[in-house]
Order: C-alpha cells, then sequence, then structure tokens
C-alpha cells in the first residue's frame, strides 16, 4: 500500500512537470512543430500551452507556411490567387507573435503591405521565402532591404514586379546575402501579361553583378538569360559555388561552357538547360532543293 | 587527466574527466567559479538522468574524435534508442539538458518530444500527457 502511494506520489509529480514545464522550454518543443499544428492544435492542448503558443516569441523564429498552405489548395480547393486575406492575416498573426524575434519566413502570395509589416517589425530575418507573390512590387522589397541588413537568403522566385531595382536594393543593402532564388516557373496564361515587369532577363543579370558579388547559390530557372548576362553573372559574381539556369531557352553551350571556365575555381554545382540537338530544318532544305 | 565531481540529487557521486564535464555549459561555468577542488552539487538532476547524460556525452565524444569508425548511422541510432524511453524519463531528460545546458542532447529532446505531438490531435496529446500519469498509478 504505502508502495503504491510511493509510485503515486511519483507520478503525480512527473505528471506535474509535464504541466510546469518552463515556458521558454515549452516554446522549444513546440517550436519545433509543423506550422499548422503550432497555430492551429497546440493551442487546444491546455491552458499554457494556449499561452505559449500565443505570448512565447520564442516559437515562432521559424515559420513555414508553404506545406499547410498548398494542402489547402490540394485538399480544401482553395483557389491561391484568391487567398491574399487570408495570408495577409495569418503574416501579421506570426509576426505579431513572434515579436520581433521572426528569424526564417516561407510563404507564398505576400502583398505589398504583408512584406512591409514584415519589414518593419522583423529586424533579425535571416531567411526570407515569398515565391509566388505577384503583388509584391519593388517598392516594399526597397523596405525590406533596408529594414532587414541581416537577411541571408531570399527566395523571390515568380515574384514578377520586383524588378532588377529591387533586387539592386537588396543587393545594396544586405551584404550577407548569399542565397537567391529567382526562378521563374510560373505559366504566365493566368497571369496578365503587360504587367509583368521582371523575366530574369539580362538587365537583372548586370545587377546581379555588379551588387551580389558575394552571392554563393543562385538560382535563375527559366529565366530569359542570354550568353551575355550569363557572363556578366560569371564575371560579376566570383564566388557562386552553386548556379541552375536549367530551362533558360536562351542560353547556347558556348556560352555556358564560357561562364563554367571563368568560375571554374568556386563553382560546385551547375545544372545547365537541356540543349535542342544541332539540327538542320527541312522546311529550308526544300526550299534549297527546288 | 583531471578529474570533476559531480554530485546528483541524491547524493551520489561521479567522477568524470574534465572535458567531458565541459560539455556542460552550466558545469563549465561552476567550474570556472568555484575550482576544481570541490565537488559540484547538481540539485536538480537524479543519478539515473545523469548517468544517461554522461553516457550520451560520451558516446558522442568519442565519435566526434579522429580515428572513430562510428558512422552517422551508428550515431543516429544511438540517439533513437537513447531517446527511446518512457515519457517521464524524457521528460527529466529535456530538463535536466536545459539545466545542464547541453545543447545537443536539448535540441535531441525536444525534438522527440515534439515528434511524438505531430500529427496527433490536441486531445490524443493531452491524453498521451495523463495517460503517462495513469499507466504507472
Amino acid at each position: 500500500m504505502a508502495d503504491e502511494e510511493g509510485n503515486g506520489l511519483e507520478d503525480e509529480q512527473s505528471f506535474s512537470c509535464w504541466e510546469q514545464l518552463l515556458p521558454d522550454l515549452l516554446a522549444q518543443i513546440l517550436a519545433r512543430l509543423p506550422f499548422e499544428e503550432r497555430f492551429l492544435s497546440a493551442p487546444l492542448v491546455c491552458k499554457r500551452w494556449n499561452r505559449a503558443c500565443k505570448e512565447e516569441p520564442h516559437c515562432w523564429t521559424s515559420v513555414d507556411i508553404e506545406p499547410w498552405f498548398l494542402a489547402r489548395v490540394q485538399q480544401d480547393f482553395w483557389w491561391e490567387f484568391e487567398c491574399d486575406d487570408q495570408i495577409k492575416w495569418i503574416i501579421h498573426e506570426v509576426v505579431d507573435r513572434s515579436r520581433g524575434m521572426l528569424q526564417d519566413l516561407r510563404t507564398m502570395h505576400c502583398c505589398d503591405s504583408s512584406l512591409e509589416y514584415i519589414a518593419h517589425r522583423c529586424p533579425k530575418l535571416v531567411s526570407l521565402g515569398i515565391r509566388n507573390s505577384l503583388r509584391v512590387t519593388d517598392s516594399s522589397a526597397m523596405t525590406l532591404a533596408y529594414k532587414c541588413p541581416l537577411l541571408a537568403s531570399i527566395d523571390i522566385s515568380d515574384c514578377y514586379n520586383i524588378s532588377s531595382a529591387g533586387l539592386e536594393a537588396l543587393g545594396r543593402h544586405c551584404p550577407r546575402l548569399i542565397r537567391l532564388k529567382r526562378n521563374m516557373l510560373r505559366n504566365s496564361d493566368r497571369i496578365e501579361r503587360n504587367k509583368l515587369l521582371a523575366r530574369g532577363d539580362d538587365d537583372e543579370a548586370l545587377v546581379l553583378s555588379r551588387s551580389l558579388r558575394g552571392i554563393k547559390h543562385l538560382e535563375m530557372k527559366r529565366g530569359e538569360l542570354s550568353d551575355e548576362g550569363l557572363l556578366h553573372i560569371a564575371r560579376g559574381c566570383s564566388r557562386l559555388e552553386y548556379l541552375d539556369v536549367s530551362l533558360c531557352a536562351k542560353l547556347s553551350a558556348k556560352g555556358l561552357d564560357a561562364a563554367a571556365g571563368m568560375l571554374e575555381k568556386s563553382l560546385k554545382i551547375f545544372i545547365r538547360p537541356v540543349l535542342p540537338p544541332k539540327q538542320t530544318l527541312p522546311d529550308l532544305l526544300w526550299v534549297f532543293f527546288q | 587527466m583531471v578529474k570533476v565531481t559531480l554530485k546528483s540529487a541524491e547524493g551520489d557521486v561521479f567522477e568524470v574527466d574534465e572535458e567531458l564535464a565541459l560539455e556542460s555549459l552550466m558545469v563549465k561555468n561552476m567550474i570556472e567559479d568555484v575550482g576544481l577542488d570541490s565537488a559540484i552539487s547538481l540539485p536538480n538532476v537524479s543519478s539515473t538522468i545523469l548517468a544517461k547524460v554522461i553516457e550520451y556525452i560520451k558516446f558522442h565524444m568519442d565519435a566526434q574524435k579522429d580515428g572513430s569508425k562510428k558512422t552517422s548511422e551508428e550515431i543516429k541510432a544511438f540517439d533513437d534508442d537513447f531517446v527511446n524511453v518512457g515519457i517521464p524519463t524524457l521528460f527529466e531528460m529535456v530538463l535536466a539538458s536545459n539545466y545542464l545546458n547541453v545543447k545537443s542532447l536539448l535540441s535531441l529532446t525536444c525534438n522527440t518530444v515534439a515528434n511524438m505531438i505531430k500529427t496527433k490531435p490536441p486531445a490524443e496529446v493531452k491524453e498521451m500527457f495523463t495517460s503517462a500519469k495513469q499507466a504507472k498509478a
């Protein structure tokens, strides 16, 4: 009997320990959960967890909204171009909860006002991913560059309204920037063509080569980059370790080889576009024979 | 090799190499303040947990040494095995690693707890921690 009681007491203690878990320790655990669970289900477990999720900034240093959002698009049939309000609300909530501690954020369909909200409140931001954010323009990208000088990695793939001016500001004001993803993979049939400012073309390459000299990881898939632009990059960004220019249709084998030669010392991975095999055009031959 | 004496909550004494003890930032600070002469008492860590923590640090120090033949799979297997304990023990390890300030162990244990919670609805999470209490009682 005495033994049982002893055991019971011990368990009582060990359980109440879970409850008494220091808030910062609880935050350490909660911070390791995927965004969805941290945001939606962990607060429902008990009052303490609820409070920790809402009031512990350390829970929110690293947030990846993307998998959750993609699941909504797939499973709940959200039409992704009409989710701006939801995304905006979530971003504001996350930024508020992190109280300036946010270091790593990945999202999609961000807009100008959200990006400025992030820029003004999260000076410690190190890594930011805003794929597919058609409504982000140069003005907020510049604010971001001024306000978050610690940025080391940024993903602005398919942000067609961030032009070379935005890129230049990022390069100038974020000296630690070493990873840039600028893939233009979106099928543009859903996007109004005349509104597109950026295409991943030679202008951008020139800006990159001038202002982002320390960059190590660069992705420019499916851009309208030509041999000239690639050479600019090879000349200016001599520390490149990873370069991905797959699906860039304008590049030729000669230009690719020249760039690879110039970056020989640093480049570890170079992903080239698959070039069509050389062939004589049948139409031309036909004319010739006639 | 200089030895450091650690005293657990129950008063059991553990003698470990200084190098090993320094892995814990908390003990490191204590040594800097108090010196090596007296035993360092750790009133918040029980003997069983302290033994486990020492075992963990020892394994990882050996694995990091040059010439050790341990592969990353072996290390992972050790880690998995190490945290494959009941919830109460795991909890005490979280607390101890936080108190002793051993970063790698803290992240390992926190990850384990987070993985246990992952994909479970809130009610089940709550039950998981409550049932740990009831199972023994």
